[in-house]
């Protein structure tokens, strides 16, 4: 499903280079659930956004179903990036001016309106939230906006989920119910990398990685 | 989602930056409106007086002794008459109703007479206007009321000049001015009678104020084609009133481009302000596959929305303003000014061009910047 071969992500900054991704080869099957593990600024959030085609690695190449997804062109990158991923953040970066019907469905592609609005409505029933379908972010807690960009991640049926911190703004029992959901996905045949600090995504996941310094130092 | 429909959500959302955004295009679609209405409306009302007052232009032979001629009334010498039609037909020189006029003192039937030869107004090619005096057909000629009363003439008689007779076609009314003992004729009908074919001692005209054209410049124009010629010009308060409207367009000229600076700077920051706030919108819309065209859109299509109603919203004052303060400003009647509704539909594909441009940076900004890095950025 995803794999790296001998990927690279330099930064230049102000300090000199910065090597966020060292090198790194990596295979991970359709319907794996892996989870990456390291301390901040091992390079975790850097090799999630460079598998979901967000960051042009330095070297390397990505393959996502065997199409290397860097040698397409930025358009048709977002087109596959639509259609066959998901993506989960920590900070949720919901549209604070859409509801929550509305966040999930700006996600939209290859469909009408209304089949849009249905399943929108069906994936917030299931994450608990019909009572909260019109309601702005700023009106949900913590938990219900991780719901509601789950729910976003998930409309367009992706292949591939990418969780960056998913629960880390979450209390105990949120993380408890958004790593439950992104189990569901895994079992109904979905592929999940989740990366975090917290030993919550390794209970859930398959395999864990760690990462140190842009390398991956434990493969399992 | 719709981008329309995106963009009127979040105007709704951030309405502080919305209003900033299109406070700034209101104000310079305003004083643009304002400037422009109060000066078309001077402009006019400054064609209306001088048009209502006559010719203000005399056009004179180089070597008139200006003595004489404020004496007289008229020129000694004389020019070529082809001087009216080149005169008309010169580019970049704003005059127009031409009248070549012959004039000269004679004596007739034991009276002093103010013989004077009128040819048809010419106009500048392309030009045509209605005359402003009156035209002579040849073999006629119109009698001063001194001269038709102190000789008994009236209207159909018919008359001898120095060997050539004439129908008098009109007996004029009382004028007070030396009018009253002048015998108008058709150019070319006078100057056989003077023994002067071809020639003239003076071109009437209308120095047209539309056109920006000013004295200097005329004189310049006129030395350069005509070296011998000389122009006097009437001052009149329709030219005090011009030169209120150059004046203020002097400053208008200096005031509008730093008004449009201090405006487009004012855009331009506040969608920097707007690209920076939402940037972690554009890298979310990054990740769930919007392109750069339609990211680029929801930033130009906001500055063309705000254009598009900064444009409405500044016609409306812009000409409030106009109308409130145009009066007292540029000395015209109220009623002379009305609102340019021609403008408002220049307004609403300037002003969102405008706006559009002005965020053209921060729409860059936002299409290259990289999402990752804010998405990262937690």
């Amino acid at each position: 499903m995803v794999q790296l071969e001998g990927v690279s992500e330099i930064y230049r900054g102000q300090r000199g280079e910065v090597r966020a991704l060292d090198d790194v080869s990596l295979a991970i099957r359709e319907g794996e659930f892996v989870a990456a593990q390291g301390p901040s600024g091992s390079g975790k959030s850097t090799l999630l956004l460079t598998i979901g085609g967000m960051v042009h690695p330095t070297k390397g190449r990505v393959l996502v179903d065997g199409k290397d997804i860097y040698a397409m062109s930025g358009s048709d990158r977002a087109k596959f990036r639509a259609e066959n991923v998901g993506f989960v953040f920590q900070m949720f970066h919901l549209m604070p001016y859409l509801t929550v019907i509305e966040n999930v469905v700006l996600a939209s592609r290859g469909r009408t309106k209304a089949a849009a609005l249905t399943e929108a409505e069906t994936l917030l029933e299931r994450f608990g939230l019909s009572s909260r379908v019109r309601h702005k972010p700023g009106e949900l807690s913590t938990g219900e906006r991780q719901r509601t960009a789950l729910a976003r991640a998930l409309l367009n049926r992706p292949k591939l989920l990418l969780a960056d911190e998913p629960t880390g703004n979450l209390d105990p029992e949120n993380s408890a119910i958004v790593m439950g959901y992104l189990s569901q996905f895994h079992q109904q045949g979905g592929t999940v990398i989740v990366v975090s600090h917290e030993t919550i995504a390794a209970e859930y996941a398959q395999r864990v990685i760690k990462l140190r310094e842009g390398r991956i130092v434990t493969p399992s | 989602m719709s981008t329309f429909r995106l963009i009127t959500k979040e105007l709704r959302h951030r309405v502080l930056n919305f209003l900033l955004g299109l406070l700034a295009i209101s104000a310079a679609v305003a004083l643009f409106i304002a400037l422009l209405t109060m000066g078309r409306a001077s402009e006019r009302e400054a064609v209306r007086l001088m048009r209502d007052m006559g010719f203000n232009l005399r056009i004179l032979p180089r070597d008139t002794e200006m003595e004489d001629f404020w004496a007289t009334d008229f020129a000694a010498n004389e020019m070529p008459e082809e001087y009216v039609y080149r005169l008309a037909s010169e580019p970049g020189l704003a005059v127009n109703h031409l009248v070549a006029t012959l004039q000269k003192k004679v004596t007739w039937r034991d009276r002093q007479v103010l013989m004077t030869g009128i040819l048809p107004e010419v106009q500048p090619p392309g030009m045509p206007k209605s005359p402003m005096g009156f035209t002579i057909e040849p073999g006629t000629v119109y009698v001063g009321y001194e001269l038709a009363r102190g000789l008994g003439l009236s209207s159909s008689d018919e008359i001898e000049l120095f060997g050539k007779r004439f129908t008098i076609a009109r007996c004029l009314a009382e004028s007070g001015s030396k009018d009253d003992i002048r015998i108008y004729g058709h150019l070319h009908d006078i100057q056989q009678v003077l023994g002067k074919p071809g020639k003239i001692n003076e071109i009437k005209a209308l120095h047209c104020l539309c056109n920006g054209g000013d004295l200097a410049t005329l004189r310049d124009n006129l030395a350069r084609s005509f070296p011998d010629t000389q122009v006097v010009e009437f001052r009149s308060i329709a030219l005090a009133r011009a030169e209120t409207r150059r004046m203020v367009e002097k400053y208008a000229a200096f005031i509008m481009p730093a008004v449009m600076v201090v405006c487009a700077a004012w855009v331009g920051v506040l969608a920097m302000i707007n690209v920076r706030e939402r940037r972690h919108e554009i890298g979310i819309m990054r990740a769930l596959g919007f392109g750069s065209g339609r990211i680029a859109s929801l930033f130009l299509g906001k500055a063309v929305l705000i254009g598009i109603l900064g444009a409405g919203v500044g016609f409306a004052v812009g000409t409030g303003l106009a109308l409130r303060f145009g009066p007292g400003i540029f000395k015209v009647t109220a009623q002379g000014i009305s609102p340019l509704y021609g403008l408002l539909w220049w307004s609403v594909i300037a002003a969102p061009a405008f706006a559009a441009l002005a965020s053209f940076l921060p729409t860059v900004v936002a299409v290259t910047q990289d999402p990752a890095v804010t998405l990262i950025e937690e």
